[in-house]
């Protein structure tokens, strides 16, 4: 701490030096004038002996000082003159590299809130995920065997229930956790308590969580809903406790939780309950993830035997144990990253711009530097002047930039597709400032180093203090110039190839025939409560009547149902075993998407049918246990053969593995047309269409109405039915196919859209660049464009050499950029759809644009050039 | 070698003025001027210690803790800033003698005539 109480006690430690300097002298005068000098003569030689008092006072300070630091204020306040002094410089300067800087500050705001953050539970970094679908009794077993976790809790997949109002019902996601879920997660509750070990207790199980959101929306914020009940699905549930604000699991769409419960021998039941859990767990201290996630697969082998059936032998093998916010943020990260790479790239080009900028304006402060340099300042200590300066410029493009980045925020994330991890945590946090100010220095330093070098050298120096005219720019200066401008060009052209790819790609994935119908088709979701379906056949008729009514909606021409809509990431698997194809016991049963559909789903949505017939009304009895099944399920399991008569089972039905039982199979009696069921850019995949009947009948269905009026009205038509049938069927999720589709490409496009702005930035910045040089270039070169065109050189000579010029910067540009492109492209790969390497059409597109660019941007300049009045320019200089 | 005044006077190594100023304020307390006249007189006025030089070099010491600092009033009834050696100095000191002596030893043998 004593450079504190140093910095406190400088002042007295100078004036006790100059005081004692005064001595000094004082002495010495006087010893002199004692050996018999006289007075005044005595007082020079004293001080001639003495040397530079200022100096020796000034050099005895510095003792004192952060030498650096200490000098640096004068450096800038002087910077901070030079601002004020050069305001279109400034304003340039400021203005390209905030572009730059709050490109970056928005995307690693987005990179710092999805994936640095921590999530908002204590030792978050001691909560795993642990990957796979687990049976509820399987949590239970790992939590009483398991060493790794010092809590376990198993959670389901997100799922809508109707929650009941007084006058309608609402969907609303819900999800089921163990009761330990927020012991697990070391969360306490806002109000109220969570769940006690006995809601574990089929019986003792009808209470709930809410989220806050929900709390908020629902009951706004009312203290007292503590106790109340909610009716959810047509169960009535207590509700116990709120979650803290910002906490949001299972899942962000969580609303509410209840608790997974059991029943008798449940909890050691392994099997009969669906594989629909998923896991989590905080790691006991000390323990590894590698640890925990051999622990896990050692377990699963063990308790494998308890199976009723074998289970396939390298089963376990899949189970990762991956910390929960890597496993949340997943393969967002990497998108991430690659935006945060295209507008580095951008403040690079802007770096470079302003560099050069700096550099053109050096020539107006080619004196200011020969008299400092003459006056002794040395090299390092005018770049580190001019340091300062353009570190303050950027500070100030720093806080321009961070200010644009806050604005533009909500725009950039709705720019990102909804489902993104963590979106709504998105915000500024300390760390982005913190993150801006370094880029702001770190700016300053790099466009600023070439102009200060240049403006420091020896050798521009020693010309200046010779005392030529204007000789800074001869040659050399130029060359530094273009290169910077080269750079600018190369570095656009690798943005620019970047969006044009994932333009190219967004267009092909757009080209993609879906395998089905998508115009005029609008779809609702329309739900039951969870238990209507008890009731055998209840949920059948119910939709039978959903279906005939739709009919008769004014404008609807066709109607059809169907469980599960293609493309919206909600399939159904349909697992199972077929025949001619006896599944080994140890091997993993088929899988195929799977849905129920009306009869008149093909016909709306347009399947074709290539064999058989597909399925009719009659099929809805069950009796007739007819499966339609796409071509690629029957190419894959049936090649060369005729698929129609074949069975299949869903092995849920099978007694044991591989044994197919014939009087209950499905028998497959027509093949349709594929569609894409995932995305646009997987393949096709297996498929099946099972008809409405009493033993598959649901509570949820998703309505397709075919019709030539306004979506909107055409959901309000299906509202008034539904509403007649039973006024607390909520109708939800309305959409037309188109946007289903045009959901499913959300990711791609976003990445598109904001590549293909960053690239309009970086061309938009680089053309400034060229214009900027070759504007500059042309009035260096006046008084030689005027002794040319006094020699009788035509204009349209020194228009063309202009642009000449111009061009070539662009063409070494595009060369240099398109080698940055070719390693781009392969960053790009996994983002990309069939789109080839070295894509001709962006590889050839990209460097044409750059040479318009090129003409664009020196056409003022050229035409400038072409309008020197050669008298004038002779005379100038 | 005797002084001469037509010859420059040789820069002191860096250390070396240092070394000079810790041993004479070891032998006793000294404000600044006389400093100048005590190494004059040591060295048989072959080293002149530059004032420019020995106000900067003292604040550092200063500043580093070698040495301490204190207004008195000297035998001549005048205002002086008087230095003291601290222990901190005394440690400086005694180290930097010591490699003062090894450099010096280094150079004899680099400069007497080699012995065949």
């Amino acid at each position: 701490m004593r450079w504190l109480r140093n910095l406190f006690s400088r002042d007295k430690a100078y004036d006790d030096l100059a005081e004692e300097i005064r001595q000094h002298l004082e002495e010495r005068v006087e010893s002199l004038v004692a050996e018999g000098m006289g007075r005044i003569d005595a007082e020079h030689v004293a001080r001639r002996e003495f040397g530079n008092v200022t100096l020796m006072e000034e050099r005895g300070r510095e003792a004192w000082q952060w030498p650096s630091l200490d000098s640096l204020w004068p450096d800038v306040r002087f910077g901070l003159r030079q601002i004020v002094r050069y305001r279109a410089f400034t304003v340039m300067a400021v203005s390209t590299l905030a572009l730059g800087i709050g490109a970056n500050t928005a995307i690693f705001t987005l990179i710092d809130s999805i994936m640095l953050r921590p999530l908002p539970y204590p030792h978050q970094e001691r909560l795993m995920r642990i990957s796979g679908n687990f049976p509820k009794g399987w949590v239970r077993a790992y939590q009483e065997h398991g060493q790794s976790f010092a809590s376990l809790s198993g959670y389901g997949t997100d799922a809508e229930a109707n929650v009941e109002g007084t006058d309608a019902a609402e969907r609303v996601f819900g999800s089921t956790v163990s009761v330990n879920t927020f012991d697990t997660l070391g969360v306490h509750p806002a109000l109220g308590s969570f769940f006690a070990r006995e809601n574990e207790i089929a019986g003792r199980d009808l209470v709930v969580v809410l989220s806050y959101g929900y709390w908020q929306q629902r009951f706004a914020g009312d203290l007292h809903v503590i106790g109340q009940t909610v009716r959810i699905d047509g169960v009535s549930r207590k509700i116990l406790g709120v979650m803290p604000q910002g906490i949001r699991f299972p899942y962000a769409d969580t609303q509410f939780v209840v608790p997974i419960s059991f029943k008798g021998g449940d909890a050691t039941d392994a099997w009969g309950h669906p594989f629909d859990k998923q896991a989590i767990g905080r790691l006991k201290d000390g323990v590894t993830t590698a640890a925990a996630q051999a622990e896990w697969r050692r377990l699963h082998k063990l308790l494998m035997p308890l199976f009723p059936w074998v289970m396939p032998t390298d089963w376990e093998a899949e189970t990762t144990v991956t910390p929960l916010l890597d496993s949340i943020v997943g393969d967002t990260g990497p998108r991430l990253l690659l935006l945060l790479g295209a507008v580095g790239l951008i403040l690079l080009i802007a770096c470079a711009n302003v560099a050069n900028l700096a550099l053109a304006r050096a020539a107006s402060r080619e004196r200011e530097m020969a008299i400092r340099g003459a006056l002794g300042a040395s090299g390092w200590r005018i770049v580190r002047q001019l340091l300062v300066e353009s570190v303050l410029l950027g500070l100030l493009a720093g806080a321009a930039g961070l200010s644009a980045a806050a604005l533009s925020l909500r725009a950039l994330t709705r720019l990102l597709p909804a489902d993104t991890p963590r979106i709504a945590d998105v915000g500024l946090h300390w760390d982005v400032f913190l993150f801006a100010a370094v880029a702001s220095v770190l700016t300053g330093v790099l466009f600023g180093l070439v102009p200060a070098m240049r403006m420091a050298s020896p050798h521009l120096q020693k010309s200046l203090r010779s005392g030529g005219l204007s000789v800074a720019g001869r040659g050399s200066q130029f060359r530094v110039s273009m290169l910077l401008v080269v750079g600018q060009i190369g570095l656009s052209v690798v943005v620019i190839t970047a969006a044009g790819l994932m333009l190219h790609s967004l267009y092909s994935l757009s080209q993609v025939n879906p395998g089905f119908r998508t115009g005029r088709i609008v779809t609702a979701e329309v739900s039951l409560n969870a238990s209507a379906c008890r009731q055998p056949g209840y949920c059948l008729a119910f939709f039978q009547q959903v279906e005939q009514k739709a009919r008769t909606i004014a404008g609807v021409e066709d109607a059809a149902l169907v469980d599960t809509l293609p493309m919206t990431g909600w399939d159904l698997s349909y697992i199972y075993d077929a025949e001619g194809h006896p599944r080994d016991a140890r091997q993993v049963a088929k899988q195929a998407a799977g849905r129920t559909v009306s009869t008149g789903y093909f016909e709306t949505v347009g399947l074709h049918l290539l064999r058989g017939r597909l399925l009719t009304d009659s099929d809805q009895s069950g009796a007739s246990r007819a499966a339609v099944i796409n071509q690629k399920m029957a190419e894959t399991l049936w090649p060369g053969q005729d698929p129609i008569g074949k069975h299949l089972e869903s092995v849920a039905d099978e007694p044991s593995p591989g044994m197919l039982n014939p009087n209950v199979a499905s028998i497959v009696v027509g093949v349709v047309s594929n569609t894409h069921h995932d995305s646009l850019a997987s393949g096709f995949d297996e498929e099946v269409y099972l008809p409405m009947t009493r033993d598959n009948e649901q509570p949820q269905m998703m309505v397709l109405l075919h019709s030539h009026l306004p979506a909107a009205q055409t959901a309000d038509g299906l509202r008034r039915a539904v509403a007649e049938i039973d006024p607390l069927v909520p109708v939800t999720h309305v959409r037309t196919l188109d946007e289903v589709v045009a959901a499913s490409n959300s990711t791609p496009r976003s990445l598109a859209i904001l590549l293909l702005g960053f690239g309009a930035l970086a061309v938009g910045v680089g053309s400034v660049g060229v214009y900027s040089l070759i504007a500059y270039v042309v009035s260096w070169r006046t008084r030689e464009i005027g002794i040319r065109l006094a020699l009788g050189a035509p204009r349209w000579q020194i228009v063309r050499a202009v642009v000449r010029q111009s061009l070539l910067l662009a063409v070494a540009g595009s060369v240099a950029g398109l080698a940055g492109a070719i390693v781009c492209e392969s960053l790009l790969r996994r983002f990309l759809f069939e789109v080839r390497p070295f894509d001709p059409l962006t590889f050839c597109v990209v460097p044409l644009l750059m040479l318009l660019l090129a003409v664009v941007a020196a056409w003022i300049p050229a035409r400038r050039a072409a309008s020197i009045d050669p008298m004038v320019a002779l005379r100038s200089e | 070698m005797t002084k001469s005044g037509k010859t420059e006077p040789r820069d002191l190594f860096p250390g070396a003025l240092e070394m000079m100023v810790l041993q004479s304020l070891r032998w006793q307390p000294m404000h600044g001027y006389a400093l100048v006249q005590h190494i004059k007189q040591r060295s048989n006025e072959l080293l002149q210690v530059e004032e420019g030089s020995l106000y900067p070099a003292l604040q550092r010491m200063l500043k580093d803790g070698l040495v301490k600092a204190e207004w008195k009033t000297s035998a001549t009834n005048r205002r002086v800033r008087e230095y003291n050696i601290t222990a901190a100095g005394v440690r400086h000191l005694e180290r930097e003698k010591s490699r003062f002596e090894q450099m010096l030893a280094g150079i004899h043998l680099v400069l007497s005539p080699a012995e065949s």
